[in-house]
């Protein structure tokens, strides 16, 4: 049973939360049973000024929101304007990569989670759009774009990366890359 | 409270005056234009006319902190206000508006049977109602009122088309004019005893009082011509040469009569501490407040009114300044703690005294610039996205902080909230030589301002400092920008509002500034 079945009242609760922040909402099921919501996001300034308008689509794993798994947020828009190579974050796939999983300091067990997980896209869309106009400007000047701010590096070496500043993931936690399953039988042999 | 782009658009969608109907029509001699409503539009040919005090603001600086001199100074403006509207009535002088000490007036008649103006005519009236303005305040008024430093007196004079509408909210009286005729006669006013003219009224005026009037500079590009010293009691071959009878004893006793109705002791003169409510001013009833005095103009506005062809186009301009103004107001008085005080053509006075007392100096200072970056805020990325005519409307800003007096002058319906202090003159100033999309403040407003972003987007210029295009969501991008690679931005969402913040630290929750990671190369 996918978990929007078995937690009606929370499904509803998401649906709720992302109409008051989407534009253009629909939430549904996808061919391979997931649910899902979309719609559009502004990204804004902190006296109301709309930066971008972006789409979004946001799939929930089938177990959520067991073992802190997040939904992943992919970019249906700015595909031709937006790259998603280099350090911008974003998969091939367009799914953003926001945070290690274990760093995103969202609790999914609480209903009002999406409301943080929406913090976190609009502060890492913010520096995307920064990102992706220093890769322009990059690409005139033969330059190296940087990411603003900190971030992790790629791969195993961003998990490995965020285990030493967490000061180390016991053997029976959930594995820092979100898989869902235990450290020891995920990533702390390749670690 | 704050400036919101999303709210301030919602305040213009809402009230965009689009189904405003106006009434254009010529100003007529019948007509009364005292008395139009707030859908009546004339247009108006004839003579503007400023008499001005220039050396007020000195008068104020003398009376400084002191309570009766104060009080002094409010009964010499009271009554020099109520002297200005006589004289102007006797000389059948349209009475736009009388400010502190500045009159502005309009001699749109004589016409002639066909109810065509008399160019000459007009121009020989409004040139014979300045000398009796300046000898009036130079010859009575100052010796009447030897308690206050004598006023110098000038006036200036421009002749033109312009439009007049009445701003003035549920019947109350408050006309603008519109046209750079209106505003060249403010412009061009001179020193001490002084009458400057155009040369367009130079031309059409009577030999006779040509004699007095020598080329002066050239204002706004139009030629100027200035008479000194001339006054009917140094002239008096001149004053019979026009006809013109003038009773200095007359005009001294009615102006002891004003004065002894007004004894010192009953004007009270206390301190604003909460939201000064200007409804419950009078000439008795004054407030003092240190306050932060701004200036707000609209760069370029007069000149589209001036150039509009059609009626069509003049009506769109008034719609779009009625919507300007309403959205001016709303930033000055729901956004911020403002208060707008007067309307000078398409200039705006208001000041912000919240909050009161010493120690919140620094934060009126804040808020008022915060209040001006808000009007250039809804100027730029709002109102003129609401323009349909044009879209190069910008405003120019002018602050200082002092202490002000503000009082509410004149008769029922007609009253005038007026507001002065040497400051309140400087913010003027300020803003006068001030461009488009500029902001400009008092090096003591400056020294104020606790943000240091907003700091550094001012740049001395003179003893003052500026700042051109400086608007929230420019400054926001600038801020977060920073606050981003420093790793002190973040968001907090809650209701359906995404709350941005730049100064968000790991120990403050909600926010959320996560290290973006990729899962593969």
């Amino acid at each position: 049973m996918q978990w929007h079945e078995a937690l009606p009242q929370r499904w509803t609760q998401e649906q709720s939360i992302a109409a008051g922040l989407l534009q253009e909402f629909e939430a549904g099921i996808d061919g391979n049973g997931c649910s899902f919501i979309r719609g559009a996001f502004s990204v804004i300034s902190e006296h109301g000024h709309v930066y971008e308008t972006v789409r979004l689509r946001l799939v929930y794993p089938p177990t959520f929101p067991a073992r802190n798994q997040s939904p992943l947020v992919y970019l249906e828009s700015h595909r031709d304007r937006w790259v998603n190579r280099g350090d911008s974050h974003i998969e091939s796939d367009w799914r953003l990569c926001l945070f290690v999983p274990s760093e995103s300091g969202i609790v999914f067990d609480d209903p009002t989670s999406l409301n943080d997980l929406f913090a976190v896209i609009h502060t890492f869309l913010f520096k995307q759009r920064i990102y992706q106009r220093r890769l322009l400007q990059s690409q005139l000047k033969e330059g190296k774009a940087k990411w603003p701010g900190e971030d992790r590096s790629h791969g195993l070496q961003g998990i490995r990366e965020a285990v030493r500043d967490s000061g180390g993931v016991g053997r029976n936690d959930p594995c820092p890359c979100g898989s869902g399953r235990k450290f020891k039988h995920c990533h702390l042999g390749t670690l | 409270m704050a400036w919101n782009e999303k709210r301030s658009k919602e305040r213009v969608k809402a009230n965009d005056f689009k189904d405003f109907e106006l009434n254009v029509q010529d100003l007529s001699r019948s007509m009364d234009f005292t008395n139009l409503g707030k859908k009546d539009v004339r247009r108006a040919k004839g003579v503007h006319l400023y008499v001005d005090v220039p050396n007020f603001h000195r008068a104020v600086d003398d009376a400084g902190n002191d309570l009766q001199k104060q009080r002094k100074l409010v009964r010499a403006s009271s009554v020099l206000r109520r002297i200005q509207g006589e004289l102007m009535d006797q000389d059948d002088v349209g009475d736009i508006q009388r400010q502190t000490v500045r009159a502005h007036g309009l001699v749109f008649k004589p016409y002639d049977g066909d109810e065509r103006p008399k160019d000459g005519d007009r121009a020989k009236q409004a040139v014979i109602h300045a000398i009796t303005q300046n000898t009036y305040v130079l010859d009575v008024f100052n010796v009447v009122f030897s308690d206050v430093r004598d006023f110098s007196s000038a006036v200036g004079l421009s002749s033109g088309t312009s439009y007049l509408a009445n701003v003035g909210k549920s019947g109350k009286r408050e006309l603008i004019s519109l046209g750079t005729c209106a505003n060249l006669a403010a412009k061009i006013i001179g020193g001490k005893d002084t009458i400057t003219i155009t040369s367009e009224m130079f031309d059409v005026m009577p030999e006779c009082l040509q004699e007095f009037f020598a080329k002066d500079e050239e204002v706004s590009g139009v030629q100027t011509y200035r008479a000194t010293g001339l006054r009917w009691s140094r002239n008096p071959e001149l004053a019979k040469t026009l006809g013109v009878v003038w009773k200095p004893d007359a005009w001294r006793k009615k102006t002891e009569e004003h004065r002894d109705a007004l004894p010192l002791e009953e004007i009270e003169i206390s301190e604003a501490t909460v939201l000064i409510d200007v409804s419950k001013l009078s000439e008795r009833n004054c407030k003092r407040t240190a306050a932060v005095a701004f200036f707000a103009d609209l760069d370029g506005f007069t000149r589209y009114v001036q150039e509009a062809e059609t009626d069509e186009k003049v009506v769109s301009l008034i719609r779009q300044f009625h919507m300007i103004r309403s959205e001016f107001h709303s930033v000055a008085e729901t956004d911020f703690d403002g208060l707008v005080l007067q309307h000078r053509g398409d200039c705006i006075l208001g000041i912000l005294h919240l909050p009161s007392g010493q120690s919140f100096h620094a934060d009126r200072c804040q808020d008022a610039v915060d209040l001006a970056i808000g009007i250039q805020s809804s100027m730029e990325h709002v109102l003129n996205e609401h323009l349909t005519d044009r879209k190069d409307i910008h405003v120019a800003i002018g602050m200082d902080v002092g202490k002000v007096i503000v009082s509410r002058l004149g008769k029922k319906g007609e009253r005038i909230t007026i507001c002065f202090g040497p400051e309140v003159t400087e913010a003027e100033r300020l803003q006068f030589i001030s461009s488009a999309k500029q902001v400009r403040i008092s090096a003591e407003v400056y020294d104020q301002l606790e943000d240091e972003d907003v700091k550094d987007e001012f740049t001395k210029r003179g003893s003052a400092y500026v700042a051109t295009g400086l608007t929230f969501p420019n400054l926001d991008e600038k801020k977060e920008e920073k606050a981003a690679e420093s790793g002190s931005l973040g968001a907090s969402v809650s209701k359906g509002q995404v709350r941005v913040t730049t100064a968000a630290t790991a120990a403050v929750r909600p926010w959320h500034n996560s290290k973006p990671w990729m899962s593969e190369r």
